[in-house]
């Protein structure tokens, strides 16, 4: 049954991940008041990239081509770890919210060591800013990891998701902020190598963001209700798990759109995991003065 | 019995090790490399053997003794060594690690600050600070060794009151300045100076430490993560990235350490043993991937003739097994999954976060700020890392002796390979290393350390299940064969004309180098991080106000000797 749930789970993370590439710039189009493009635009341009000879600087080492499939292997792996319509699935064990934040976080080095290897220069600089960003972004998903222990007495997603339901008030929903705050500016992050990939690469590295934004946002939903369904809860359980998963993903993603475009200038994804930060120093430290921790 | 016969093999190892190391010409550097390399191989199967058998043993009339503890610690340096003889010919590597082992062997306080004096005069370009942390660690072991220097006596009859946090405050301003001081990066220096850490303080000082104890240790450790960390970012060369680098993570250890102290003021046994086995683990470790990264950038420096960062480049294409090697390095270093750093970090992480249970806003508070350090540190850690690889090891090369190194000698490439797929080992299984740690453990917190259930690499089936996962994305993404593989096409340059003919590799200088890392980021409410700016300071390093730091060095000597006298018993 667990191993059951794990494969029905990444096929609606995958199911999401396209879905919320898809509507993001038809929401954006129509939010903008301009005539929105065909919803399925993006898979088009992904086919039509897949047929096309790529290119590869000839400075670059086979890392700069290896790191798209590399990149959504790992983020796959992270969306296997995190839950997101039920608990309790084979891989719960291994769900760490810092594994999990490190794994994205691999993929965030690899991909700015991918734009240092063309060697050209706006490479270098996309992956210079990325990793100033990154000087913030990893002490305030520390931080929420931090939290999330106090709060739930461990920092397992699976177990916590069950204990944050009982946590006092504030502090979670300053955790769940902060963490919101902070998979919303990672999420509005491009690719540093995008300018130096091409063809299939191109289309992977675009797929890899849109699966990156739909486990970030899984994520924020563990710690939001209306609340995943409890270990061995059976079908009834699981489809009221999906709906509500649906829902969580849908808002957090219109947020995404929302916020996105504010957080495009270099430097203001920085800016947003700096908040992020605060929130969840701000939650911590009411923790500690309410001493009703975990 | 084990312990008996081992503890004179290895005295004798630091003897020929010392005779290798003395400034003279007499030995050819190929066969002192090999010698040293033998010796420290000898070392580390000495070291396990009384490690498996346990007991103890004293030779010399106290001067070397050996415990479990002792023995666990004799592996970083050898370690470090191993990997130091492959990288480095002649030098005073020999000297270095015979220094190390004798300070990890020392069995009374003058043997102990002898060797942490030597290692740290041989190892720091900053002879002001060195000298400075020794003086103060010779404050410390004379408060300590006041009625009779032998560490058996000392732990009989420890310190109490006062003198206790005399031996304290001093020996951690000596640990803070012995790391700054360091300009040499070897691997094993944050393992040492962890073990003086916890010879002194947890096990010299007695099993009953007041929970104040730790207070110090977490400030250390704090302190020294960022300072390394910005030192690392700062840097301009391979040797002051990583010697930064090993400053962070000792900071990381020494938080652990001070976890432990309070953990084991507070009855918390098992919170202690998890936060000593952390910082123990993460020790061995630092020693592997440490000494990967010395590999790897020893061997790209000396292919390319330079140790600056921006006369580097391309040097992963030229050198595909130095590359990898610093990737499996470097991701340690920046302590990212699945590494051996990931792996040991995350123990010690766990122990900072158990740690507010203990109770005491103050406390909390101060734990606080710790997580928040060390994260800050991670960040800047990752940040340094990615300046070193992107800027040494990819892009192209910019000097034209960059674009002529290449990979020479018919060992490089599998002892390379060989070396990472240990430290790939070592992130996969931690279990195995921190088994050793557990007769270790016990000296400090008398308890062994069950690995805690819900740690990520203990549950095998699931790491199958991911990696699987992961193989079958890779798989079906690759397609191997139906989808085109990528045509070399020159550097585009953002539209920029061709570069002339005498540039082969084009224009180097429209690459980005190791200072574009630099600048600073934005926070909320106009608040703005900057790190240092990068500079290069080739001729003023250690040249800087020779009377001024002696004025300073002999006063502050006077005030310790004053503080000495006042302190031992009448």
């Amino acid at each position: 049954m667990s191993v059951v749930a794990v494969l029905l789970h990444a096929a609606l993370l995958v199911g999401a991940a396209l879905l919320l590439a898809c509507a993001a710039p038809w929401l954006r189009a129509r939010l903008d008041r301009r005539s929105a493009p065909p919803f399925f635009a993006v898979l088009h341009d992904w086919q039509r990239l897949l047929r096309k000879v790529p290119v590869a600087t000839e400075a670059a080492t086979p890392l700069l081509v290896a790191t798209p499939p590399v990149c959504l292997a790992v983020t796959a792996a992270a969306g296997l770890l995190v839950p997101s319509f039920t608990l309790g699935t084979a891989t719960a064990p291994l769900a760490d919210f810092l594994l999990v934040v490190g794994l994205l976080g691999l993929c965030r080095v690899l991909r700015v060591l991918a734009a240092c290897d063309a060697g050209s220069a706006p490479g270098g600089r996309a992956a210079a800013v990325a990793m100033r960003s990154a000087t913030v972004g990893i002490p305030g998903l520390l931080l929420v990891a931090f939290a999330l222990s106090l709060l739930a007495g461990s920092a397992n997603i699976d177990t916590a998701a069950l204990a944050v339901r009982d946590a006092p008030g504030l502090p979670l929903l300053l955790t769940a902020a902060g963490l919101a705050t902070a998979a919303v500016a990672l999420d509005s992050e491009d690719d540093p190598a995008t300018g130096e990939l091409s063809g299939w690469y191109l289309a992977v590295a675009q797929a890899t963001l849109a699966l990156r934004r739909a486990v970030l946002l899984s994520l924020v939903a563990v710690m939001l209700p209306p609340w995943i369904a409890p270990p061995d809860s059976g079908v009834a359980g699981w489809l009221l798990g999906i709906m509500a998963w649906a829902v969580k993903l849908a808002g957090l993603g219109v947020a995404c759109v929302l916020a996105g475009p504010a957080l495009r200038p270099a430097g203001s994804v920085a800016r947003g995991c700096g908040a992020a930060l605060l929130l969840v120093l701000l939650a911590v430290l009411f923790l500690f003065a309410g001493g009703s921790f975990a | 019995m084990v312990a008996a016969v081992g503890l004179p093999l290895l005295g004798g190892v630091i003897a020929v090790l010392a005779i290798l190391g003395l400034p003279s010409q007499r030995f050819p550097p190929h066969a002192a490399a090999a010698a040293t390399a033998a010796l420290c191989l000898v070392a580390a199967a000495v070291a396990s053997a009384v490690l498996a058998a346990g007991g103890r043993g004293a030779v010399l009339g106290g001067m070397l003794s050996i415990d479990p503890l002792a023995a666990f610690f004799v592996l970083p340096p050898a370690i470090a060594g191993l990997a130091g003889s492959w990288s480095e010919r002649g030098g005073a590597l020999p000297a270095i690690v015979a220094a190390s082992l004798l300070a990890v062997l020392a069995g009374n306080t003058p043997t102990l600050l002898l060797a942490v004096a030597v290692l740290a005069t041989l190892a720091g370009a900053a002879a002001g600070l060195a000298v400075l942390g020794a003086f103060l660690l010779a404050a410390a072991l004379a408060v300590l060794g006041a009625a009779s220097p032998a560490f058996a006596a000392i732990r009989a009859a420890p310190p109490d009151g006062a003198r206790a946090l005399l031996v304290l405050l001093a020996l951690v301003g000596a640990v803070a300045l012995l790391s700054a001081a360091r300009r040499r990066p070897f691997a094993a220096a944050p393992a040492v100076e962890l073990y003086v850490l916890l010879r002194v303080a947890m096990d010299l000082c007695g099993p009953a430490t007041p929970e104040l104890w730790g207070v110090p240790l977490l400030l250390l450790g704090a302190g020294l993560a960022l300072a390394g960390a910005v030192r690392a970012a700062r840097a301009v060369s391979f040797d002051g990235v990583l010697a930064g680098l090993s400053g962070c993570h000792g900071g990381w250890m020494a938080a652990s350490l001070g976890v432990c102290a309070v953990a084991r003021a507070a009855d918390l046994l098992p919170l202690a043993t998890l936060a000593a086995g952390g910082a123990m683990l993460h020790a061995l470790n630092y020693a592997v991937f440490g000494g990967l990264a010395g590999m790897a950038t020893g061997s790209a420096a000396r292919a390319a003739a330079s140790q600056a960062l921006d006369r580097l480049g391309g040097l992963a294409r030229a050198m595909p097994a130095a590359g990898v090697a610093m990737l499996v390095a470097g991701s340690s270093l920046a302590l990212l999954p699945p590494s051996a750093g990931f792996a040991s970090g995350w123990l010690i992480v766990q122990a900072l976060f158990a740690a507010p249970r203990i109770g005491g806003v103050p406390l909390q508070l101060l734990l606080l700020s710790v997580v928040l350090a060390l994260a800050v540190s991670a960040g800047v850690a990752a940040l340094a890392v990615v300046r070193m690889g992107g800027v040494a090891f990819l892009g192209r090369p910019r000097t034209p002796r960059a674009a002529a190194a290449e990979e020479t000698g018919r060992w490089q490439r599998p002892v390379l390979l060989g070396a990472s797929a240990v430290c790939g080992v070592l992130g996969l299984l931690p279990g195995l290393a921190l088994q050793l740690a557990g007769p270790a453990q016990q000296i400090v917190t008398g308890g062994g350390l069950e690995l805690p259930a819900d740690m990520p690499a203990a549950g095998v089936f699931a790491a199958v299940l991911v990696v699987g996962a992961a193989l079958a994305v890779l798989a079906i993404t690759m397609r191997v064969g139906t989808l085109p593989r990528a045509q070399a096409v020159p550097a585009w340059d953002g539209g920029f004309a061709a570069p002339p003919a005498w540039m082969p590799f084009g224009e180097p200088a429209t690459q980005v180098d190791a200072a574009a890392f630099g600048g600073g980021v934005s926070l909320p409410g106009g608040l703005r991080v900057r790190f240092p700016r990068v500079r290069v300071e080739w001729a003023a390093a250690g040249a800087a106000g020779p009377r001024a730091g002696l004025a300073a060095l002999f006063a502050a000597a006077v005030g310790l000797l004053l503080l000495v006298a006042a302190a031992s018993p009448a």
